[in-house]
């Protein structure tokens, strides 16, 4: 099982995401709201993977990603970003700032599972 | 380990038809959808609010962004294709007004909300299956907003200015960094302000931290790092403002953080234009000044008076030692010529900070047409003594009080068109706005000719609403003012249905606070059938300002002078005690007293004969401060106090006197006055 954490701020595509991995089988998903609920939930489990959206309230999701790759704890779990086509710079300064992987908004659930494979790979 | 992205760009959607049809699936959709819509609807109502003010903030503007942009997502997510488009529009439009290239006119909110509602009836649309309506009209509404883009030239390299910590700007997001550009270009003082809290329950701390930033400037990154220690984690804050480092002192020790100013890169020679011979000169002989250097300029003189009554008291002291001698006769002169020297400069500055009353004026008179348009009523507006000049911080902190007096007076005050004209009015109401100079201070009034308040009708709802006893024993006729004062009490309202207009959830009690603030005090008059007028009557400037120094119960305070009506020295034997309070007869009428220091719980000298009163008073209403000594009269400027201190009713600020006084706290003259009225409600209610 692999641990993954969605932040994302619409509820709605939360769970669709935690039910497309949890078919696909071999995840165990804990997703939040916001970037406060994924500071203070990093440390619960050994997360694999982070799947985080970028336009978000109080914390968004670059200084999210810019938090993990600079703390020695977290450096290594893999993050994919989902983006729109609209946020196209900041997906850019996302990947820029480490992230495995990108995947933009509408996408279908069958490529939001290869990306997290794919980015999961050699873990 | 990077991943050919092109492979997961899917330009179509999305959820699978089975899914779509699972009722769950589609509640969850509608519900989430009509929660940002409401969220988005609240963003635009106060940036319509904002933009009335004539100052939207970039934080609502945002806010609506990021809301469509949720809404665009989630529509697209779940195959719901008009919905999605039209967000995927309005949130193009609301990008290019957060980066500042599309105006926020009447025209744009007006596009906005018609945008939103279009969304909500899609959203009802889908939810019940039904076929989704045109949204190409509106797409092409959007489509003509765009074309009044304009192309804002900010220099790219306007970052290299300031000597920001990487870390940061690698985090920045494009909208984050246009803010910090705008910042920087407006010439707001930038600062990092690093914070530390427990894992355990950071996020009280953080957001408390961030709403007292934000109070201060505006919030431009919040960064999380590392803790330096297991179970602790530290924020980075990158904040603009043009205030000066001092004003971030409360938060030090209320959040233990460290606030450094980001320092300037800027060298004289990289930034002097480079003229060509013959340039053209300016024939204008005005420069812009940033206020804050007039603040720092400001403060500088504050401190020379301090210099200035060390050295006054070195001259009497000199004279008590030696007597009318050479030195101290020099000294002496010198020191009155200092006076006279410091008083002008302190007059120029001033004068240079004053701005006339008619900016706002035409800005409020804007605001009442549009208002009495959406009223349906026919108002006329009347301006007087614009010309009347005020601090321009003043003037921007009255903007808000203002124009909730003018829709007050739209809204209640004047009467429909058929009312008026059964009454024998004009058809045309009439709101007019005026101002005054009145020695060092302001009074500016606003005035209609609508229906009045009825002192019995107030009263009346006070007790309804369970603000006052039935046995209340206040008379509409004798106890007006105390009547008419209950409209500032938090939560009066004097209608059931609240407007469009003036119900927004702001009361009179806001007002009063928010001129309260500026050391003013506001006033009503009104004559029921004929009119209302409220009267504010403010200090021109609370840069610098004339205070008398007094002690009580072994404590030093100053109070400001332009309250203090008369200073009275009296005895014991002319104090009597009406229900519990005291009180002293002065020139035939009856004032009440407090006595400083029992109001501040300090030893109280209650055993003597003779004691002054500082008679303060606040349009009608008299209170007699008793105080066991005055001391002088000096100019102060008040530093505002740590957060612990800043509810306690009484306490403007606090002031250096600049001997071994140190530092004492200011009165609040208003608020004295108003619990010593609260207290004779009390016990008007006890009774």
């Amino acid at each position: 099982m692999k641990n993954v954490l969605i932040v994302e701020d619409s509820k709605a595509i939360r769970s669709l995401i935690r039910v497309a991995l949890e078919e696909a089988g071999g995840f165990f998903v804990v997703d939040v709201g916001n970037g406060f609920e994924a500071l203070r939930t990093l440390p619960s489990r050994p997360f694999d993977l982070i799947i985080t959206d970028i336009n978000m309230p109080d914390i968004n999701g670059l200084e999210l990603i810019g938090f993990v790759k600079s703390n020695d704890t977290y450096r290594d779990i893999p993050l994919i970003i989902v983006t729109t086509e609209k946020t196209e710079e900041d997906k850019k300064r996302g990947m820029a700032l480490g992230a495995a992987a990108y995947i933009v908004k509408p996408f279908k659930k069958e490529d939001l599972v290869t990306t997290v494979r794919k980015a999961l790979e050699g873990r | 380990m990077s991943i050919p992205h092109s492979a997961f760009r899917t330009p179509h959607s999305v959820v699978e038809r089975s899914d779509m049809n699972s009722d769950r699936s589609l509640k969850e959709f509608l519900s989430e959808a009509e929660d940002i819509l409401e969220t988005a609807g609240q963003a635009l109502a106060s940036l319509d609010d904002e933009q009335r003010s004539g100052r939207p903030d970039p934080e609502t503007v945002n806010a609506l962004f990021r809301a469509v942009h949720t809404f665009k997502g989630l529509a697209g997510m779940f195959g719901f294709k008009a919905p999605a488009g039209l967000s995927h529009k309005m949130e193009f439009l609301l990008d290019e007004v957060r980066m500042g290239k599309v105006g926020i006119t009447r025209e744009t909110l007006d596009l906005l909300y018609d945008t939103i509602a279009l969304m909500g009836r899609l959203v009802a649309q889908a939810g019940k299956k039904q076929e989704p309506e045109d949204i190409d009209p509106l797409i092409g509404r959007i489509d003509e907003a765009l074309l009044s883009k304009q192309a804002v030239s900010v220099e790219r390299s306007i970052l290299d200015r300031v000597d920001i910590d990487p870390a940061i700007l690698g985090v920045l997001t494009e909208y984050e960094e246009h803010r910090l550009r705008e910042n920087v270009q407006e010439g707001a003082n930038l600062y990092t302000v690093k914070a530390r809290f427990q894992l355990s329950d950071f996020e009280k701390g953080i957001k408390g931290l961030s709403e007292e930033l934000k109070k201060r400037g505006e919030l431009i990154c919040t960064l999380p790092t590392a803790g330096d220690a297991a179970g602790a984690i530290g924020f980075t804050l990158l904040v603009g403002s043009p205030r000066d480092r001092s004003a971030f002192d409360p938060l030090l020790s209320a959040y233990g953080v460290t606030v450094t100013p980001v320092s300037s890169r800027e060298t004289a020679s990289a930034e002097a234009p480079k003229l060509e011979a013959g340039a053209i000169r300016s024939v204008s002989n005005t420069v812009r000044v940033d206020i804050r250097r007039l603040d720092g300029l400001m403060n500088s003189v504050g401190e020379l008076h301090l210099i200035k009554n060390a050295i006054a008291r070195l001259a009497r002291d000199l004279r008590a030692e030696h007597g009318v001698t050479g030195y101290a006769t020099s000294l002496h002169k010198a020191h009155r010529n200092l006076d006279r020297r410091l008083n002008e400069l302190q007059e120029g500055i001033l004068a240079v900070r004053m701005v006339p009353l008619g900016q706002i004026f035409s800005r409020l008179s804007q605001a009442v047409r549009k208002y009495a348009k959406d009223a349906g009523k026919l108002i006329e507006i009347e301006l007087q003594g614009e010309e009347t000049e005020l601090d321009k911080l003043m003037i921007e902190e009255l903007a808000d009080p203002l124009m909730h007096l003018i829709r007050n007076a739209v809204d209640h005050g004047i009467e429909p068109p058929a009312e008026r004209a059964a009454r024998g009015k004009p058809d045309r109401g009439m709101v007019r706005l005026s101002a005054l100079p009145k020695g060092n201070s302001v009074v500016i009034s606003v005035e209609d000719d609508g229906a009045g308040i009825s002192p019995e009708a107030l009263l009346a709802k006070a007790v309804a609403k369970g603000m006052l006893p039935a046995d209340h024993g206040l008379d509409p006729a004798t106890d007006r003012k105390e009547v008419l004062d209950l409209i500032f009490l938090p939560g009066f309202t004097t209608r059931e249905s609240v407007s469009e207009i003036s119900g927004r959830g702001v009361g009179m009690d806001v007002v009063k606070k928010n001129i309260a603030r500026l050391s003013g005090m506001i006033d009503i008059v009104t004559e029921p059938g004929n009119g209302t007028r409220f009267v504010l009557t403010l200090p021109i400037t609370l840069a610098i300002i004339k205070a008398l120094i007094i002690e009580a119960g072994g404590q030093v305070f100053a109070i400001p002078l332009s309250s203090v009506l008369e200073i009275l020295q009296a005895r014991s034997g002319g104090v009597e005690t009406i229900e519990g309070r005291e009180v002293m007869a002065i020139r035939g009428e009856t004032v009440p007293l407090l006595r400083l220091a029992k109001a501040f719980d300090l030893p109280a000298n209650n055993g003597r004969e003779e004691f002054y009163a500082i008679l303060v008073g606040m349009a009608e209403r008299r209170l007699g401060i008793v105080v066991d000594a005055l001391r002088d009269q000096q100019e102060i400027v008040i530093k505002p106090i740590s957060k612990r201190f800043a509810d306690l009713p009484g306490i403007a600020g606090a002031t250096e006197l600049g001997d071994n006084r140190g530092v004492v706290l200011v009165l609040d003259v208003e608020s004295l006055v108003e619990g010593s009225f609260r207290h004779t409600l009390a016990g008007a209610k006890a009774s």
